[in-house]
């Protein structure tokens, strides 16, 4: 709703508003010119798009597409021809109106239906189109190229004439789309050597060229002299409009039907306004209750049921182009095209990605059909006259449009030749009976259906039953268990409910309740657990760990064992060490291009989606995340995958002029990387590591946490399937002080990766002494958080929620020391601590769980005991500080989100990490106070601010002594450099910054002339 | 009837043509199989078959409706010249931009194909093709900047 209002509000832009006006009136002058079609208006006024804001030429174009669609009446009702095809059949009853003398009426009727028809066009589009989207966005390679195929396979099977000659009309789109670089490998092909080639066909011109050129031809020295309007005919715009008030009551009926065919035509690609108008003309005839006039004779529902019909149709054509990026006819085709002229892609993420631009198109539509209902009221006799206006003056008029049109897009006379060849040849084909929309839709889709479909093999390592196993279906099979369904009970669940705020010590002891519907859990265990990866993976093979007793795995809801993992031994350590160093010089590796390294990664990341709900279902299980943010973890490990994926075969090394001599550097992998992984959230923490050491070169040793370390070693099977050579990713468990130190202390371990405490970091760095093994470490944090005074108070309360209790703040870079301003506290904290106490706590793996069980119970008591410390220090508990022992949640690790009160620096609880949901709260009086608190801390991983002023913002952003500032934010990504000052770590993950980390600089110096020897002998 | 026979025979020619110059196209690393060439190799088949089809099918019509019929290409002769002279008036516009600039070229343009859509008096048509011209130039050139650099 929040989006719609602000669409409105864009439509109403003044600049935008005087396009859709000036839209829908060329679009009704245009249509209303026999001969000239709706298609023919939005391209003869693209090349004006060229210049406007995505606004403005997105309500040009919706104006001419709205006005268009009721102006084909005119010419239909007046002179018994039809405007466009839209209006095929409106003549049949308007003009015997016309020539009983009701002209008037007949254009009342036929721009009546047209405003309502459209207008549910726009209602059935704002609700079903964001919610498609949302469905859309669940699409993978598969299911997209065989969408824009069935579109395509549609658009030619209901062209005119056979659907061979649609096919092979679709082809030669394609073919044609192949010209330029392959989408993959971006090898050129089809170009000639010819380097403006190498961008491919636009189709923009082909476009002009296909709707304009060929009527040029065809009116060319044809009688088309100025159209005959009985001088008997007079209309009144008002009166019009009056009259055909009156008959709605009669003919409302017909509009809803009309409307309803209308839409639903519309959505179909390749159907088209005609069929819709045909269609919805016929319905009309056979379920019309007024008899008094015969069909064909001046019956209001004969001019009613196209005019809603067609207008209709819009909205519905508007759904698929929007949603899939497929243009069912040639009007969307254009705006299409006007969207990616506009820098912006249709598709499902452009809901995601730009709202503001689609509610805007939303509001341009309203506010079209709106100017179509004024210019009804008033202009009717001026459009009257366009049907005057000779054929001979337009069509010279279009051939130069046409000509300066493709030539503005790029200021390329190639456009101009690409333009003229393309409308010569639909010129011909169209004599022959070809249709050319097919031709030019393949052009357009054409890219995105080669692409999408090389990428569904790829990833199915050319299996083609992908197509038929993967897509829709199996998405439908796979999610409708466990994510829409469960997501809409979810939804309407009651969820239970902890940590009530703090109304004194007492009420905070107040039991809690437990309310988790034990018939949502969403994972299947007995299916889940023939997803678990007990083995070790060695050189491409699976092993078991032979390190003594199997190690229980334990499920934190309930401290139940999972399942039970032996460790690797000493052994298997090092032939997983060996066998990565034998690959990282073996071709199989060693030779592989870079973007081939790249490639491997993307078809991980696929598989990850593939397997998301089992990825989520382990970590949950394994970790006591919940559900919905494991999903989200999983997304993210896949978007770590694709990131760095991009990467490879984009490391640069530099370049010095010495004079004599010139020194250039070589970015190198390292050979073997050793990755220790932690146990919170192991997936995303090992992908992105993982993801830029392979796109470095690197082979690698990855080591999970013997705790949690389901979803790594069940990632190991993708590994596999994904097609990685034999040897270069090992991943094996175990103890860290076992297996991990066996990892470090390898003499053929190049570079270690590790992510833990401060007390693992310690130890790495001495194991890698004897070695000299350089060392990326993320460790510790103890954030600060800084609320300002001028902050936007709900959105802080939120923010310092999320950033002390998101993921049970068992995240090393939780915001756990909060620092506030007396004057706020009380308040704050009050507010926090009711948000607080609605975070629903429960099974991870229920949908409405937001707050899971910590780790382990050991972790859970010494986290509790350290409260308890602070709080014989002085400090008081405002909130939680006990573990949750309702039903359903005794048997669970579970604590409640804490907050602590009256905290001092140097209190233990306020300087040691304690990696739980804690807060320690402490109060300022002046911003330089603040900041010497936060920074009098050993550690420096992720500090926050609140304030609605930037410039206090950035002054504190430089004044905190961390290696991540988030002002006004929470969370990091692939993109944003990532690592630590002080005791928080070495070395930075994510973006280009990591991939420095897993290369090391080669040094090449060439002598450019003769070598003078130091001796003279 | 003979256009619809003869084009897509022709259409035969060129999908061949287009699939074998994909063979050439290099390999892609591992994916040797689902390189550049894959998809136009696919096209290729996809669009000769159906061109051959439809050829067949164009024959059997034509043989079928011989004796009633007179053979022609598909298209009048009236409709053959007409776009000749769209290519032609565009064409020689396009060259002539450079020496003559794009106000009188463009001019040209709509006078001639003016004075073959029959639109008359003559002085019409001059009128026409200097406004249509000079119209397009200001808002092309002056309102959006484009620069008419042929």
């Amino acid at each position: 709703m929040e989006y719609l209002v602000e669409g409105i509000d864009a439509a109403l832009q003044p600049l935008t508003l005087l396009f859709t006006v000036a839209g829908v009136v060329l679009g009704l002058v245009i249509s209303a010119m026999p001969g000239l079609t709706v298609s023919m208006a939005v391209v003869l006024l693209l090349p004006f798009t060229f210049y406007l804001e995505s606004g403005p030429s997105l309500g040009l174009m919706l104006g001419v597409f709205v006005g268009g669609m009721a102006g084909g009446a005119i010419s239909a009702i007046l002179i018994n021809i039809p405007g466009n095809p839209a209006s095929v059949i409106t003549n049949v009853d308007g003009y015997p109106m016309t020539k009983k003398g009701r002209a008037d009426l007949a254009l009342g009727i036929a721009f009546l239906s047209s405003i309502l028809g459209g207008l549910f066009g726009l209602v059935v589009l704002i609700l079903v189109a964001p919610q498609l989207a949302e469905f859309a966005l669940l699409f993978g390679a598969p299911e997209q190229a065989i969408l824009v195929l069935l579109g395509l396979t549609l658009v030619a099977g209901f062209s005119e004439g056979a659907i061979i000659r649609g096919l092979i009309s679709a082809g030669l789109g394609f073919a044609i789309a192949t010209i330029g670089l392959d989408p993959i490998s971006a090898a050129p092909r089809y170009t000639f050597d010819v380097v403006i080639f190498q961008q491919g066909i636009s189709f923009i011109p082909v476009m002009i060229g296909m709707f304009a050129i060929p009527v040029a031809i065809q009116s060319l020295r044809q009688n088309t002299g100025e159209a005959q309007i009985s001088n008997t005919v007079t209309v009144h715009s008002f009166n019009a409009i009056k009259e055909a008030f009156g008959k709605l009551k009669g003919l409302a009926g017909c509009i809803i039907r009309s409307s309803t065919i209308g839409t639903v035509i519309g959505a179909i690609p390749g159907t088209g306004s005609a069929i819709a108008a045909t269609l919805s003309y016929q319905y009309a005839e056979r379920f019309s209750r007024n008899r008094e006039t015969p069909f064909g004779e001046g019956h209001p529902e004969g001019i009613s049921a196209p005019e809603a019909a067609n207008s209709a149709l819009t909205g519905g054509a508007l759904i698929p182009m929007l949603i899939l990026g497929i243009p069912g006819d040639p009007v969307t085709a254009v705006m299409l095209g006007a969207l990616i002229i506009q820098g912006l892609t249709p598709g499902p993420l452009l809901f995601q990605d730009s709202p503001e631009v689609v509610y805007g198109l939303f509001g341009s539509y309203g506010i079209a059909l709106l100017v179509l209902f004024i210019v009804a009221l008033f202009g009717i006799p001026f459009f009257v006259r366009a049907v005057r206006i000779p054929v001979r003056i337009l069509m010279p008029a279009i051939v130069l449009m046409c000509v300066i049109g493709s030539y503005a897009l790029k200021n390329s006379i190639l456009d101009v030749w690409i333009m003229l060849f393309f409308g010569v040849l639909a010129f011909y084909m169209q004599k022959w009976k070809y249709p050319v929309l097919p031709m030019l839709l393949a052009l357009i889709l054409g890219p995105i259906l080669e692409e999408q479909f090389r990428m569904s093999l790829i990833i199915g390592l050319g299996d083609p039953l992908i197509f038929f196993k993967k897509p829709i279906s199996l998405a439908f099979h796979r999610a409708d268990r466990r994510l829409f369904v469960m997501d809409i009970l979810a939804g309407v669940a009651v969820a239970p409910r902890v940590c009530p705020p703090n109304l004194g010590s007492n009420e905070r002891r107040r039991p809690l309740t437990y309310r988790g519907n034990p018939a949502m859990t969403v994972a299947n265990l007995a299916e889940t657990k023939s997803d678990i990866v007990t083995d070790q993976y060695i050189n491409g093979k699976w092993v078991q760990g032979g390190a003594g007793e199997a190690v229980e795995i334990l499920n934190p809801f309930d401290n139940q064992p999972i399942c039970a993992i032996t460790p690797a031994t000493d052994e298997q350590v090092n032939e997983a060490v060996e066998t990565a160093y034998a690959t990282f010089g073996n071709p199989s590796w060693h030779d592989l291009l870079d973007r081939e390294r790249g490639m491997l990664l993307y078809r991980l990341a696929e598989l990850l989606r593939r397997d998301l709900e089992t990825f989520a279902t382990l970590e949950s299980m394994d970790t006591g995340i919940p559900i919905r943010e494991t999903r989200m973890e999983v997304s993210t490990s896949a978007l770590h995958l694709e990131y760095f994926a991009g990467f490879a075969g984009k490391i640069e090394g530099a370049y010095q002029d010495l004079g004599s001599r010139f020194n250039y550097t070589r970015r190198e992998p390292y050979g073997v990387i050793g990755q220790i992984v932690p146990w919170n959230t192991p997936l995303k923490l090992m992908a992105r590591g993982f993801a830029a050491a392979i796109a470095c070169g690197n082979t690698m040793v990855v080591k999970p946490s013997i705790v949690a370390p389901l979803s790594v070693l069940r990632f190991a099977k993708i590994v596999e399937e994904a097609g990685f050579p034999a040897g270069s990713v090992n991943i094996i468990t175990g103890s860290g002080r076992t297996v991990g130190k066996a990892i470090v202390e390898h003499p053929k371990v190049r570079k270690v990766i590790f992510t833990g405490g401060t007390q693992g970091g310690h130890e790495i760095l001495q194991q890698s002494i004897a070695t000299v093994t350089p060392a990326v470490l993320e460790l510790g944090g103890k954030g600060p958080i800084i609320v300002c005074e001028d902050v936007d108070w709900d959105e802080a309360v939120d923010g310092v929620l999320t950033q002390a209790f998101a993921r049970k703040a068992e995240v090393c870079f939780a915001g756990t020391r909060l620092f506030i301003p007396p004057s706020m506290h009380d308040k704050f904290l009050a507010d926090m601590a009711a948000r607080a106490a609605k975070i629903p706590m429960g099974n991870p793996l229920e949908g409405t769980t937001q707050l899971g069980p910590l780790m382990t119970a050991e972790r859970l008591d010494e986290i509790l005991d350290d409260v308890d410390k602070a709080e014989r220090q002085g400090a008081s508990i405002h909130c939680g500080g006990e573990k949750a022992t309702e039903p359903g949640l005794e048997q669970g690790n579970f604590l409640p989100p804490t907050i602590l009160t009256g905290v001092k620096p140097d209190m233990e609880a306020a300087r040691e990490e304690l990696f739980g949901p804690v807060l320690c709260v402490m109060t300022y009086n002046d911003l330089d106070e603040a900041v010497a608190m936060a920074n009098d801390s050993d550690f420096g991983l992720a500090s926050y601010v609140w304030t609605n002023d930037m410039r206090k913002g950035h002054h504190l952003a430089g004044a905190l002594e961390s290696g991540n500032v988030f002002l006004n934010a929470y969370g990091y990504q692939s993109e944003i450099p990532f690592g630590g000052y002080k005791m928080s770590g070495i070395g930075r993950e994510h973006g280009a910054e990591a991939m420095r980390e897993y290369t090391q600089v080669k040094s090449v110096t060439v002598g450019m002339e003769r070598f003078k020897s130091r001796f003279e002998v | 009837m003979l256009g619809r026979i003869f084009f897509p025979f022709f259409l035969v020619l060129v999908a061949l043509t287009y699939g074998l110059a994909a063979q050439r196209f290099p390999p892609m690393g591992l994916q040797e199989g689902f390189g550049p060439g894959f998809f136009p190799t696919i096209i290729m088949a996809v669009v000769g078959l159906f061109a051959l089809i439809e050829g067949i099918r164009q024959i059997a019509e034509y043989r079928r409706l011989k004796s009633s019929r007179t053979a022609d290409w598909g298209i009048s002769f009236q409709e053959f010249t007409n776009s000749l002279i769209v290519v032609f008036c565009v064409v020689a516009a396009v060259l002539s931009m450079p020496y003559v600039g794009f106000i009188p070229a463009s001019a040209a343009i709509v006078l001639v194909l003016s004075i073959v859509m029959g639109l008359r008096p003559l002085w019409k048509c001059v009128a026409v093709s200097l406004l249509l011209a000079v119209g397009m130039y200001l808002i092309f050139s002056e309102a959006f900047g484009v620069v008419f650099a042929f």
